[in-house]
């Protein structure tokens, strides 16, 4: 079991005018491709809401991987709004344990996404503490 | 843990930072930019993180 806290972004409150944190659930992954792996780590947030784990194309430039050769995609958000995706096989590594995975790269992605196909799936439990602002992943 | 308020200038942005937010060290709205200015400095054991606009919330 592993447990981590929920990490901080800056929140201007719209009500109140005041600077406060608003804490998610990230984590610290590096990508990797054949032998090359991220020489930083990216900061990926875990939804249960997402389907699959979706990604900046550019960081599979940074290892090597000609993303576009994936398998192609739509996906959409809350809104109407779909775009593509390609999914490709890579290496995912978090503190220090390394899995396979399939993630899908896309265009104009903002905040990389750990889903639940390809990465929930490999726990057993993952325990969200909100009130206590950390999360668990259960193997 | 906190973050270093320098990060109020990076809004919609891609950072590079270290794993305790206490600074910026490279910054740019694009992250393929961000990467080459990473590659040619080889900075290595940091963290490239996208800073959501601060007024809103995400959703999935």
């Amino acid at each position: 079991m592993a447990k981590f806290d929920f990490e901080p972004d800056l929140h201007l409150n719209p009500e109140t005018n005041n600077w406060e944190y608003a804490y998610r659930p990230y984590l610290f992954v590096k990508l990797g491709y054949r032998h090359r792996l991220s020489e930083n780590s990216i900061r990926a947030l875990i939804d249960s809401g997402s389907d699959h784990n979706i990604f900046p194309a550019e960081l599979a430039s940074e290892i090597g991987l000609d993303y576009k050769k994936g398998v192609k995609r739509k996906t959409t958000a809350v809104n109407e709004y779909a775009f593509i995706v390609y999914g490709n096989r890579v290496k995912m590594e978090y503190e220090g344990k390394v899995v396979e995975t399939v993630i899908y790269f896309g265009e104009n992605v903002k905040i990389p996404v750990l889903g639940r196909n390809g990465f929930f799936n490999y726990f057993k439990k993952v325990n969200f503490d909100v009130k206590n602002k950390n999360f668990e992943l259960i193997e | 843990m906190t973050i270093n308020k320098a990060f109020k200038q990076h809004e919609n942005e891609w950072v590079l930072t270290d794993r305790k937010y206490s600074k910026v060290i490279l910054s740019n709205k694009d992250l393929g930019k961000l990467q080459k200015e990473v590659k040619k400095k080889k900075v290595k054991d940091a963290v490239v993180m996208f800073i959501p606009p601060f007024d809103a919330f995400i959703t999935s």
